[in-house]
């Protein structure tokens, strides 16, 4: 005999008990672990569309909202609101490697809304340095042609030579990019002269990716960049910042709401773990009896509370995750990440597993103080209580 | 040098404080010789368990000084108390109060453990054996007939070689056959050189032992020899 023996048979007594505090600890930290789990899983995401924007600098509109500039990176319908002589003096700018130009709209096609980006095509391939999975490029600054995003190209089963349409027009496909894993794979393309005769926008752009030849002075440049033109710049660190900073609050919002889950938990164990003191009031007199300390009846009510800490924790875990892989991409799913979902937005992390692995333990430990304290105030002579 | 073993010096215990109070042991001194065995009797609520439960440790006295084999009990701490319940002395109850998830050798085990001593792994089935329970050995006490479950509480007590057996009405809730058996146990393990303390409310069982100390009212009414 010994505590592990001990406990371990104890926490077999009640098994329906058992089983459902435990199933509250697991729940609590399934909850935990997935928010965890999708909430990193949509940061990754984000810092890699950042890094699929090909750029250094983005040129907006002055009074961009944040809402805004995340969509620059999932690329949303933007207003068209730059004028192309702002884009000439950017280009004239010293210390302007490229810029290019984005008109982001949206169209539907087959009842299905599909984002097209109008786009120089030279500059937008050297800047993206897109490969081609099947057909071509466009030839001109103006071919009247759409390449399409690998995801769309599967999508709607299209194929060189299909005819696909934007607004209404027909327009032929000319080739389909080779799979980027970024907000590339869902977007169809065209030159940007042609988008703004069908959009009606002549002249105009959403916004200007612009890449600096001098990494080191490209907060000189951006500076440069709003003397000279009466646009907004951020940098691409900037940009990701921001949205990570809403994403963040809408991770902390389904953190409270895990939180509130682990608590009831650590209640449920509060609960079971007093109601064993009271149960075995007449035992722990006995162990008393022949010879237990306060301390080994302690430690037996604190080993049986992180058990429950260590096995809620473990299965939580393992639910968790499986709920993060399952339906990650329906709890994400609003106007901000809608587009994010083409890949998958769940990263395992195990530095969140052993976190909260330690947490659950930690806080089955703190839950169980209580009612082990209680059972060391309880008096041997209880076993002699002819109950 | 004397042998005793026990020793109380006006020893008190009160219950309850202001008009509730109530003095369930009231200036008891008594003296018990190594190796004796002594019956406790008396009405119900007079302290007889008290008593024993004060000799044993379970609880402190409100007055007095109790001294067990040279220890005396008020210097020291929890700790100290509880290896001395583990150690020195062996408990058995009516309600044998045995571990009712744990089975009979468990039972045995747990006490072996709580003890503290460095045991040999053979050592609760062999005090099983003892008793002839060894065919119990895996049975919850549920399983096991009075008598059965009164001979593990004994093999229990007796796990970490106790000098002194504290016995509150040990044959309370056996049958006659049962008791003529624990009776006769109890003679053998006095014979082998244990100190046995003994609460009964049965002359016929009281009459095993050798000294027999009636309690009234918290005070010892009459203390005399057995003639056994």
């Amino acid at each position: 005999m010994n505590l592990g023996k001990l406990v371990w048979r104890n926490l077999l007594r009640r098994r329906g008990r058992f089983v459902f505090t435990l199933a509250g600890v697991s729940v609590g930290m399934a909850a935990f672990v997935a928010l965890m789990t999708i909430g990193q899983g949509l940061k990754d995401e984000i810092r890699k569309q950042a890094q699929g924007l090909g750029a250094n600098l983005v040129v907006t509109p002055k009074g961009w909202c944040a809402y805004e500039q995340i969509s620059v990176l999932t690329g949303e319908q933007l207003p068209s609101a730059i004028p192309m002589s702002e884009l000439e003096k950017i280009r004239a700018v010293p210390g302007v490697k490229s810029a290019v130009p984005h008109l982001n709209e949206k169209t539907a096609f087959r009842n299905q809304p599909v984002l097209v980006i109008g786009i120089w095509p030279e500059e937008m391939r050297a800047l993206q340095k897109w490969s081609i999975d099947s057909g071509r490029y466009f030839n001109s600054p103006d071919e009247r042609g759409v390449v399409l995003g690998s995801a769309i190209a599967n999508q709607f089963k299209l194929k060189v030579g299909d005819e696909f349409t934007v607004r209404g027009k027909p327009i032929p496909v000319i080739g389909v990019l080779r799979e980027a894993g970024s907000k590339d794979d869902i977007a169809s393309f065209i030159p940007l002269t042609l988008a703004q005769q069908i959009y009606d926008v002549q002249d105009k752009v959403s916004f200007i990716a612009v890449q600096v030849s001098d990494l080191e002075k490209m907060d000189a440049t951006s500076l440069k960049i709003q003397e000279v033109a009466n646009v907004a710049v951020i940098t691409d660190k900037q940009l990701v910042s921001s949205v990570l900073s809403i994403v963040g609050s809408v991770g902390a919002a389904m953190q409270a709401v895990a939180a509130v889950g682990v608590l009831a938990a650590a209640f449920g164990i509060v609960n079971t773990l007093l109601t064993a003191v009271h149960e075995r009031r007449r035992e722990i007199g006995i162990m008393q009896a022949v010879g237990s300390t306060r301390r080994t009846l302690f430690m037996a009510f604190m080993f049986e509370s992180g058990l429950y800490g260590l096995l809620g924790g473990i299965l939580g875990v393992t639910v968790g995750v499986l709920v993060a892989y399952l339906f990650g991409s329906y709890l994400t799913d609003n106007a901000l990440t809608a587009s994010l979902q083409q890949s998958q937005t769940v990263t395992i992390d195990y530095g969140t597993i052993i976190l909260t692995l330690s947490f659950s333990v930690c806080l089955a430990l703190f839950a169980g103080l209580y009612p082990a304290y209680r059972a060391t105030k309880l008096s041997p002579v209880e076993a002699m209580r002819h109950v | 040098m004397s042998n005793a073993i026990i020793e109380l010096e006006k020893v008190s215990k009160t219950y309850g404080s202001g008009a509730a109070e109530t003095k369930a042991v009231s200036e008891v001194s008594m003296t018990v010789e190594r190796g004796s065995w002594v019956a406790i009797m008396g009405p119900s609520g007079h302290g007889k368990s008290t008593l024993l439960q004060l000799i044993g440790g379970l609880d402190r006295p409100s007055a007095g000084r109790i001294v067990l084999d040279g220890l005396e009990l008020g210097t020291l701490d929890a700790a100290e108390l509880a290896a001395v319940r583990g150690k020195k002395i062996g408990f058995v109850f009516q309600f044998f109060n045995l571990m009712p998830h744990l089975t009979a050798l468990e039972n045995v085990e747990i006490a072996l453990w709580l003890g503290g001593g460095t045991h040999s792994n053979g050592r609760a089935m062999a005090l099983l054996e003892r008793f002839g329970l060894e065919d119990k050995a895996h049975h919850l006490p549920s399983m096991l007939s009075g008598g059965q479950q009164q001979r593990v509480a004994i093999a229990r007590a007796l796990s970490n070689e106790p000098d002194i057996l504290l016995m509150d009405e040990p044959t309370g809730n056996l049958d006659s056959g049962s008791e003529a058996e624990l009776l006769a146990l109890l003679g053998d393990l006095n014979k082998a050189g244990k100190t046995l303390l003994m609460v009964t409310h049965n002359p016929a069982v009281a009459d095993h032992a050798q000294r027999l100390v009636r309690v009234k009212d918290g005070r010892i009414e009459e203390d005399r020899n057995n003639g056994v």
